[in-house]
């Protein structure tokens, strides 16, 4: 008996290992460093900046080398939230030793790469943690190389950009309010919004779950947690803008318009189509096997035991997806 | 979109495990490829690209052309020790061989008895 409990948890263990190691071995290796695109330059600017200046303003010749660029009344920083370049400045650290100088493609870049690859493949292995509270370890071994492998999350990984960081936080916001402890939900969650300021949508199926299984108290626990990490992303703006209410997004230096003006309603259920089905987007011709997911969140809801997670996954899904249709640049989101 | 995926990811653990008909892993195992390969050629050339409309395909109209040019945006290729071109190609098909490999270990476990308490939940 004790010998088939000892086989079955080692076996465990080894999948809970492989579903981080193997992840992070690829995702290693396929790390872009110096072939990168340009797009994620203001993040080294910015982390350059911090680490180097003690200052989140970017100097004009530094942001000139960015697309992603604020400019507020002569002042320049990074249009991109600085969560992940703050995560990541251990990282980046190392590299710019290594560098010596500021260079965008060299060691630092590299080594944030990596910073972002080790975020994925514990993601990687949260997806494992997660589908193993309702299902064999098998099948969770099966979710989570699908989530590595076959979605953005590979590609991205391989990148210095802010999403595979805040997916990091996202999940792991929802494994805790799937364990019941929603002030660490909304401890994670706060740090997600730091790293990507549409994370702050999640925060409507988190209260929906807290509300659903421990009422009043759970909502009040999760949003105290939420205001223990999220106030750093509003002294962010008040150390760049003077004040905590303006984020770098609305003085985009390739903005027309104000941040609102942004949005189109009137095209939302079209944009919507578009992320689900268009080649260029669509996020069923990219990942189709997340098709399966849609499909077995319908089965989960219809049983009594599983209904509150699929509730909860399905709204997570949604929100985000609601909210790029609205988007008028919906290709860029 | 991204930190939305692994919420659609994780429920297909139940799918897989709930379903009894034999008929339901292949064109899973299809899928899961297909979507694997698609990642990959993104990850091993370009993640962006410039847009092309609404029609326009990034895995094929753009990623593919640059893998199959040799172009691969990967940090210790050409580092300058030598390696032959066909490295690039192997390191590519090893990497998705044993991605594929672990998936369909995964989802059937080749038929060993050792893997079939694996199916129980906690």
């Amino acid at each position: 008996m004790l010998e088939v409990w000892v086989r079955r948890r080692s076996t465990d263990l080894v999948l809970y290992i492989l579903s981080f190691v193997v992840p992070f071995t690829v995702y290693a290796l396929t790390l872009n460093g110096y072939y990168a695109s340009d797009h994620p330059n203001s993040m080294l600017d910015l982390q350059y900046s911090l680490l180097v200046n003690h200052t989140p303003i970017l100097p004009s010749w530094m942001a000139s080398n960015s697309v992603d660029v604020s400019l507020y009344h002569g002042v320049y920083s990074s249009a991109i939230a600085p969560g992940a370049s703050i995560l990541s400045a251990p990282f980046g650290a190392v590299g710019i030793l290594l560098d010596k100088q500021f260079t965008l493609f060299g060691w630092q870049r590299l080594f944030d790469e990596l910073f972002v690859a080790l975020c994925a493949s514990l993601s990687s292995l949260l997806v494992f943690r997660v589908a193993r509270m309702f299902w064999g370890a098998k099948a969770s071994f099966f979710a989570s190389l699908t989530f590595s492998f076959g979605t953005l999350v590979w590609p991205y990984a391989t990148v210095l950009f802010q999403h595979d960081v805040a997916t990091l936080f996202v999940l792991l916001g929802a494994y805790f309010s799937l364990r019941g402890k929603p002030r660490s939900a909304g401890f994670t969650l706060g740090v997600a919004m730091l790293v990507d300021y549409t994370a702050t949508l999640f925060f409507i199926p988190y209260v929906w779950l807290a509300q659903k299984k421990w009422g009043l108290r759970g909502v009040v626990n999760l949003s105290l947690g939420c205001v223990l990490s999220g106030w750093t992303g509003l002294a962010y703006n008040f150390w760049v803008f003077k004040n905590p209410l303006i984020f770098p997004e609305e003085y985009w230096v390739g903005a027309h318009g104000s941040l609102f003006s942004r949005f189109t309603p009137s095209l939302a259920p079209e944009h919507f189509a578009l992320l689900l089905f268009s080649p260029y987007r669509g996020l069923a011709l990219f990942s189709p096997i997340l098709v399966v997911g849609a499909v077995s969140l319908y089965h989960m809801s219809r049983s009594p035991k599983l209904y509150e997670a699929a509730v909860f996954f399905a709204s997570l899904f949604t929100v985000n997806l609601v909210f790029y249709s609205f988007w008028g640049d919906w290709g860029g989101g | 979109m991204v930190d939305s995926t692994p919420f659609l990811a994780i429920p297909i653990a139940g799918l897989v495990e709930g379903c009894r008909q034999n008929w339901v892993k292949p064109p899973v195992f299809a899928l899961y490829a297909y979507s694997v390969f698609v990642q990959a050629i993104g990850s091993f050339t370009d993640v962006f690209s410039g847009y092309g409309g609404w029609r326009f395909y990034q895995p094929f109209d753009y990623n593919l052309g640059l893998l199959l040019r040799g172009r691969l945006s990967v940090w210790w290729i050409d580092i300058g020790v030598g390696e032959p071109l066909y490295v690039k190609y192997v390191f590519v098909l090893c990497t998705i061989v044993i991605v594929y490999t672990l998936g369909a270990l995964a989802l059937w476990g080749f038929g060993f008895p050792a893997f079939r308490w694996l199916n129980r939940p906690r």
